[in-house]
């Protein structure tokens, strides 16, 4: 089979597109050149990140790596809620928890759940000196999702939603004064505007790498196996490369004049008792799915 | 606004005004909103410390509409974009039956791409997409303005092609 | 094959005389018929979806609006009023102020359609009035225009840095100098063309008297104004390059308020010469970008640069190659979607060859500014030509053939010459 393949990265070097890259050579080459993808980066096609998993469940694309999809699988985002992960352990023990969820809200959109990889937890960067959670008052942070703008509101900060390529700029003058990203992830291009890290995990983001559900059942099951194989093998490698990434990125930032600032005690303990009522009221609120799916993360995770 | 439909633009008939009209105050009310919106969150982050959280979704769904509603206006004021130093050349009769040839293709262009894009809001309808925002805009809504946009298109091409037929005179 | 009958039809429907967005998108549809047949047409609403909901390219309505209302109001004829007696003793006289005008709201804008369709809506009108010729005025204001994204802010170069995880800062600071020295090259230009055409620019006789001079300056006032309430509400922190627009259309209405010029016809009139020329640009960049799915569907853009990498190219003829496969693919692509399609590809090459990732930001910004300003699907000369009905787009690529010329000229300088872009940055950050 000749299948599109795409992702929402643009960027040719970053842990997510090589892996994917691997992914596609290794398919082919088990499979004998017979399924075939090509792989487009982001951008390159005009399918807006956030409309991939719709893309693949359409069959406009056949087999995508999506870190956009919670509007399309909004059961996705217990994951994502601020305070709920703190570690990579406790990542492995919710992911488990989710993953069911996970494969019946891509099926519903007629797409085949295929694995995942995760990026390195988000922490804060600042253009201010911050020490502890209580100096986010009354600086305006740019947040990606209303959780996290709930996160920052309830320290005192301003929670402010910001096209992505006015994020340079916008530090540069002031009009915002922080971001929420990974080491590895937006500060790679925004560091330079940011001369505080304050180490304190918010949450995690992650990817899920999906396939057409009628394109995939008209595989022979051997090329499927393969696939899902594949799949399997490389997205914790790319989880692995990101936390590597992580830690390379931190040391550069740091000796290119970053101040990163450790985690303050009691941050955390205080930060888990703002936000474990709001997660409980964020699931009612969205429904009794939610309510279910975030319980069956708190029980594995025992918070 | 009279000024932007009646005169100017040649008429298929008062049904083909009346649409425009209608269009240029959609359109114009949802420029004067872009800048309205864009300034309220310009006034909330610097004096209130705080953002709308809607201003870049609002304002792209506003993209949206200004494209087709501004490209069908724009259409049908003859101000889209054409090189003409070669159809000119042309006689008379030839450039009509080349003008009508490009409208009817044109037409089946619109049709294809409404027909299209009304199939994604189908899908996004039937999937029950959201935007993942603060307003988890159900996105069949925004996506409407495609199909409804580029069926304007249509029929404002049909109106070109009427004042076509209708012979030389009135074309001018 | 399949690239070459698209294009082929694009040109033909274009020179036919179909309407450019038109031509676009049937030539586009057929791109993707000849690709994958009719399935193909499946991607189209997602697709048209994905092109069209940009909130960056909410600078272009909000640009032109503020410029509508500034024509509307008579406060840009005041302008030029104001600075005519200023340029009267340069030989092609107000045309400097589309440098310079373009030069400013680069410096405010991200992009380079804005820039383009803020200072046209105003020059074109205001200066075909004063009897300058029509394609010079024409040119120099696209060639102006594309100094919206070398000039910082800078949308392309802040995509251009996420692709490269090159630094922003630097880039942004890399592109300022090499931006003004294109803008001296074309008032260079400007002034020898009217040296050697006297007929292109108006003749003033009558000396300018003190009273004058000091007139002139009031009449500069508003318009300074506006400039420092849009800069500063960007450089202070208050509004993003995209947001400026906003801001600017509400300064641009207090002026007019403050100058007893605002009625309720000025704001209707202004709304829907905006909506009709931004709906004409936008849709322009809409069709290009479903052009561009075509393009990089077909992998037509990434054969090309195959080419260039199988060919081991040496530095010396490495760059030049890029500038032909650009030029190539700037005829019939949208600026970023060259870049996505292009940059990543490269970079690698770049990186054996030693080339300056900061260098090269500048060197592919200076290339799409190219592409923006090459027919057959340059949008820059069709903002320019939507300012007026009656400037045609032939007339602007006529016009802005000889800046082309300058343009790929400072090219060849800057591959000869990296200082050019480079000195300032390292000034700035290596101390
Ligand atoms: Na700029
Ligand atoms: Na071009």
């Amino acid at each position: 089979a000749d299948w599109t393949g795409y992702t929402y990265s643009s960027v040719s070097t970053t842990a997510a597109v090589q892996g994917m890259e691997r992914i596609t050579e290794e398919v082919a080459e088990t499979t004998d050149g017979e399924l075939d993808i090509t792989l487009h980066l982001g951008k390159t096609l005009q399918i807006a990140s956030s409309d991939i998993t719709q893309a693949v469940g359409d069959g406009i694309v056949d087999f995508a790596a999506d870190y956009f999809f919670s509007g399309s699988v909004p059961i996705a985002r217990v994951l994502n809620l601020p305070m709920l992960i703190n570690s990579e352990e406790e990542w492995a023990t919710a992911y488990d928890a989710m993953e069911p969820y996970l494969r019946e809200g891509f099926e519903e959109q007629g797409v085949v759940y295929l694995g995942g990889y995760r990026y390195p937890q988000q922490t804060i960067f600042t253009t201010f000196e911050i020490d502890d959670l209580s100096d986010l008052e009354g600086h305006k942070i740019r947040v990606t999702s209303p959780e996290q703008g709930q996160f920052i509101e309830s320290f005192g900060g301003g929670a402010i939603t910001l096209s992505g390529s006015e994020v340079p700029t916008s530090l540069e003058r002031g009009v915002i004064e922080g971001v929420l990203t990974a080491s590895a992830g937006g500060a790679k291009n925004w560091g330079e505007f940011l001369p505080y890290n304050y180490r304190f995990a918010v949450n995690y983001g992650n990817s899920v790498i999906i396939a057409n559900a009628d394109a995939f059942e008209a595989l022979p099951v051997e090329q499927q196996e393969a696939l899902r194989n594949i799949v399997s093998e490389e997205g914790p490698a790319i989880t692995e490369a990101f936390m590597e990434d992580e830690q390379v990125q931190m040391d550069k930032q740091q000796s290119a004049g970053m101040t990163i600032v450790e985690e303050a005690e009691g941050d955390s303990d205080a930060a888990l008792e703002q936000m474990q009522g709001y997660w409980t009221e964020w699931a009612e609120d969205k429904g009794p799915q939610y309510v279910e799916a975030l319980q069956a993360v708190r029980d594995a995770l025992g918070k | 606004m009279a000024h932007d439909t009646g005169s100017g633009a040649a008429s298929g008939g008062p049904l083909f005004t009346w649409l425009a009209r209608t269009v240029a105050v959609i359109g114009g009310a949802t420029l004067a909103g872009l800048v309205l919106l864009v300034c309220a969150e310009v006034f909330m982050r610097a004096v209130l410390n705080d953002s709308l959280d809607v201003v870049e979704e609002l304002a792209g769904y506003g993209v949206v509409l200004l494209t087709f509603f501004g490209a069908s206006l724009a259409l049908r004021r003859d101000a889209l974009f054409r090189v003409e130093f070669l159809a000119n050349a042309l006689p008379r009769k030839v450039l009509r039956t080349l003008t009508a040839l490009f409208v009817c293709a044109s037409i089946v262009a619109c049709a294809i791409l409404a027909w299209k894009c009304f199939g994604t809001v189908q899908s996004s309808f039937s999937r029950g997409k959201f935007a993942p925002t603060v307003l988890e805009t159900p996105l069949w809504i925004p996506q409407l303005i495609l199909p409804i946009g580029f069926a304007l298109l249509v029929v404002f091409l049909v109106e070109k092609l009427l004042i076509l037929a209708r012979g030389p005179k009135e074309t001018s | 094959m399949e690239s070459l009958l698209a294009f082929g039809l694009l040109i033909g429907l274009i020179l036919g005389g179909l309407w450019i967005q038109f031509a676009v998108a049937i030539s586009g549809l057929v791109y993707i018929y000849l690709l994958n047949g009719f399935g193909g047409f499946r991607a189209l609403g997602l697709v048209s979806w994905g092109s069209a909901n940009s909130f960056t390219l909410a600078a272009i309505p909000l640009f032109v609006l503020m410029a509508e209302i500034l024509l509307g109001s008579g406060l840009s004829g005041r302008l030029y009023n104001g600075v005519a007696p200023f340029v009267r003793r340069l030989p092609g006289g107000l045309l400097h102020t589309n440098i310079a005008g373009s030069g400013i709201f680069a410096a405010i804008s991200g992009g380079s359609a804005p820039t383009a369709a803020a200072m046209s809506t105003v020059a074109v009108p205001e200066l075909a009035k004063r009897g300058y010729d029509r394609s010079l005025v024409a040119g120099s204001l696209a060639a102006g225009g594309t100094l919206g994204i070398l000039i910082p802010p800078s949308i392309t170069m802040i995509i251009y840095a996420t692709f490269t995880e090159t630094s922003i800062a630097r880039l942004f600071a890399a592109g300022l100098f090499p931006g003004i020295m294109l803008a001296l090259i074309y008032s260079g230009y400007i002034i020898v063309r009217a040296l050697m055409n006297p007929a292109m620019t108006p003749t003033v006789t009558e000396r300018a008297t003190w009273g004058d001079l000091g007139r002139a300056l009031l009449d500069i006032v508003p318009f300074l104004l506006l400039v420092i309430v849009v800069l500063g509400s960007i450089y202070g922190g208050l509004a993003t390059p995209t947001e400026a627009g906003a801001v600017g259309v509400v300064g641009a209405t207090l002026i007019a308020a403050l100058y007893g010029k605002l009625t309720l016809s000025l704001l209707t009139d202004s709304l829907s010469r905006c909506l009709s020329m931004s709906g004409n640009i936008l849709f322009v960049v809409f069709a290009s970008l479903i052009f561009a799915y075509a393009t990089a569907l077909s992998g037509a853009g990434e054969a090309l640069v195959g080419v260039l990498e199988d060919a081991n190219l040496s530095r010396t003829t490495f760059l030049p190659a890029i500038m032909v496969v650009f030029a190539i693919l700037g005829c019939f692509m949208e600026g970023l979607g060259m870049i996505a399609i292009i940059v990543p590809i490269l970079l690698p090459a770049l990186i054996a060859l030693e080339v300056d990732p900061v260098w090269f930001g500048v060197f592919v910004v200076i290339l799409v500014e190219l592409g923006q300003i090459t027919p057959p699907l340059g949008v820059i000369l069709f903002v320019v030509a939507s300012a007026t009905s009656d400037l045609k787009v032939e007339t602007v690529i006529k016009g802005v053939l000889p800046f082309f010329l300058l343009i790929l000229g400072f090219i060849l300088i800057l591959i000869a010459f990296p200082q050019i872009a480079l000195w300032f940055p390292s000034f700035l950050f290596d101390g």
